[in-house]
């Protein structure tokens, strides 16, 4: 069975997810990379 | 130094164990009626023919019958079901083909997983391998599965240990990490399909492929540890209580105790999923009649008493070390199993509270701590929490009790290894947030392709450095023993010198070329010696700790100890400073010191024999 068709973001909740997926992935590596400590 | 003959026995002792279980697997899922297909059926059947094989293999040694190469060879030729016949392995119509760049996407998936398994082939030289894992196989393949004193963790649970029993009984012990690799292609492969049932082929793809790309998968998938085992269990058995909810056949429900049974024969603390799964099919939607869900706890006793009977026979208690208060502790002090509890808490050192709780989930993306940070990789924290919305009460259920799960992991087993059946749904999440990002304009995609090149660049690099590293190590296993941990080297060529058996204060036990007693107190049960002592914890007194030194047969001790050595003739240990004083033990001015890790360095102490003159 097929799944059902994804409801696409819009408005405010798109700029968020936007931002928070760069972030997440821009800090994620930026801790890996640098031995960043930014939490234990 | 080995040449191509032995290595290409080396990856057959790796493959046909393997091989062996999914033939297994292949056939009981027929008989279940589980209904699956492609890759997700091979995953699924090498979680069911592990389970069940493990099982056997535990009678079988419990009776002390061998279980070489040779016998996998025969059950993987006697079960692999003949081309031809058909069982209930395929549901609906075909599907369409997937797109060139999935297919690409699942080749690449393929290619690193053959990439792991021959990894895992290198020798062991993750901690709790060579420490316990594999010389606990060992113990259980020269001798019949029994109770082995010093050796705490010969009394907990072992299913999946015990699937290296075949590569070691032929010689093999560095085959043993073959089947961790095999389970997370088997978490890959369950991944990838139930992402592509909830989301779309793409992103299924792509979530198998991270799955195996997570520093969490590279972590434990050429090592010894059990977690992944327990993973492939527990989320399999979360699986099928999902797929119940959703109006799944009557096999779900069997299917889902068989995994729950193994994941709980995996690692004790796998019981924690039986009253989850038992809310989630309770409020799922569809509750099962309570004649089936006897039918199921009957069925879960039925597979898990093997383990209940053989941890009954050693330590009195069947649910060893749980209940010890009302059921005993058998030989073990009680102290040493609650330390060990609080030793894992000290895996991730925040106050159990509110604040700590929002640390550990933070640290779970960007944290630097070695059991918790980053090990899931970037994606599915980034991506899962897009896939919230409007739920169906089966999903929410689900995700209700997983996130119940999680907080208990921070109150009682912090390390991200514990909670390896619940990680792969994040995978699942994420696949799902993933394609809702992508069907969110152009900047949305891009955001995304972005996202998902840096996150495949990073893990990509990783994998590549561990894998080409462990398989040139192949050819010549100890220089890379002898790279990885010197110190551990130095204190295997100790140990050779040394007059069975030798007390070692902990490390790769897997690596002595003679019988050791391990003196970490975590390890042996019995004895509180040495250093890495829990403050305030009385050590055990001379006296005591010398007669049970002898009673375990142990001649000799190795000690990593700060020099000037022998200085004035004694080692900064005080129960060894008093033999050393009174003479019942003595220096070894014969052996030279070896370098242990930062300053100090190995010596070599004899004990006396009481009954010498």
């Amino acid at each position: 069975m097929a799944a059902p068709p994804p409801q696409p973001l819009r408005g405010w909740r798109r700029v968020a997810a936007l931002l928070w997926v760069a972030a997440a992935v821009l800090l994620y590596l930026a801790v890996q990379q640098l031995s960043l400590r930014v939490v234990p | 130094v080995r040449g191509a003959p032995e290595i290409l026995q080396l990856v057959s002792a790796g493959i046909v164990p393997c091989a062996a279980y999914l033939a297994l697997g292949l056939r009981l899922l027929t008989r279940l009626g589980v209904e699956t297909r492609g890759a997700e059926r091979l995953a699924l059947a090498f979680v069911f023919g592990s389970g069940v094989a493990s099982l056997g293999i535990l009678l079988l040694r419990a009776l002390g019958v061998p279980l070489p190469l040779l016998a996998a060879g025969a059950v993987a030729l006697l079960a692999l079901p003949r081309p031809g016949r058909r069982g209930a392995r395929s549901t609906g119509a075909a599907l369409p083909a997937d797109p060139g760049w999935v297919r690409v996407v699942d080749a690449a998936t393929l290619a690193l997983g053959a990439l792991l398994f021959l990894a895992a082939l290198g020798p062991e030289t993750f901690w709790d391998g060579f420490e316990y894992h594999l010389p606990l196989v060992a113990a259980w393949t020269e001798g019949p599965i029994r109770p082995l004193p010093g050796f705490l963790d010969a009394e907990f649970r072992a299913g999946v240990d015990l699937l290296a029993v075949p590569a070691l009984t032929s010689g093999f012990p560095d085959a043993a990490a073959a089947v961790s690799a095999a389970f997370a292609l088997s978490l890959a492969g369950l991944v990838r399909a139930e992402a592509r049932r909830r989301a779309s082929p793409a992103a299924g793809s792509l979530a198998g492929l991270f799955t195996l790309l997570a520093p969490l998968s590279l972590e434990l998938a050429p090592s010894t540890y059990v977690d992944l085992g327990l993973g492939a269990y527990g989320f399999a058995a979360l699986l099928f209580a999902d797929r119940w909810n959703r109006g799944g056949a009557p096999s779900c429900l069997t299917a889902c105790t068989c995994c729950l049974a193994f994941a709980m024969n995996a690692k004790l603390h796998g019981a924690a999923l039986a009253p989850l799964l038992l809310v989630i099919v309770l409020l799922g939607g569809r509750p099962p009649a309570a004649s089936r869900l006897t039918r199921c706890a009957g069925l879960a006793a039925l597979l898990v008493s093997p383990w209940l009977i053989k941890t009954t026979l050693s330590t009195g208690n069947p649910f060893f070390p749980l209940l010890g208060g009302w059921l005993g502790t058998g030989p073990t002090d009680a102290t040493t199993l609650a330390l060990r509890r609080l030793r894992l808490l000290a895996n991730y050192p925040v106050p159990r509270d509110l604040g700590g709780l929002a640390r550990y989930l933070a640290s779970l993306q960007v944290g630097s701590n070695p059991h918790v940070g980053g090990l899931l990789g970037p994606l599915p924290l980034a991506l899962a929490p897009l896939a919230l919305g409007r739920l169906s009460r089966a999903s929410a259920v689900l995700l209700a009790t997983l996130c119940g799960l999680v907080v208990a992991m921070f109150f009682a087993l912090p390390a991200v290894r514990f909670g390896t059946p619940v990680w792969p749904w994040l995978g699942v999440a994420a696949a799902l947030g993933g394609r809702r990002l992508a069907a969110s304009g152009a900047l949305a995609r891009g955001v995304l392709g972005a996202a998902l090149v840096l996150a495949l660049l990073h893990q990509g690099a990783a994998a590549a450095r561990m894998c080409v590293e462990r398989v040139a190590a192949l050819p010549d296993p100890h220089a890379y023993e002898r790279r990885v941990f010197p110190d551990q080297d130095a204190l295997r060529r100790m140990v050779a010198r040394a007059e069975p058996v030798v007390g070692i204060p902990m490390g790769a036990v897997a690596w002595m070329p003679r019988p050791v007693y391990n003196l970490l107190w975590e390890r042996n049960g019995e004895l509180f010696f040495g250093r890495g002592m829990p403050e305030g914890l009385v050590r055990t007194p001379p006296d005591r700790a010398f007669a049970l030194l002898r009673a375990r047969g142990v001649r000799s001790l190795v000690l990593d100890v700060v020099p000037p050595h022998p200085g004035d003739g004694r080692v900064g240990h005080p129960a060894v400073d008093v033999w050393l004083a009174d003479g019942r033990a003595r220096l070894a001015a014969d052996v030279p010191s070896l370098p242990a890790r930062g300053e100090r360095v190995w010596v070599l102490v004899r004990l006396r024999d009481p009954a010498a003159p």
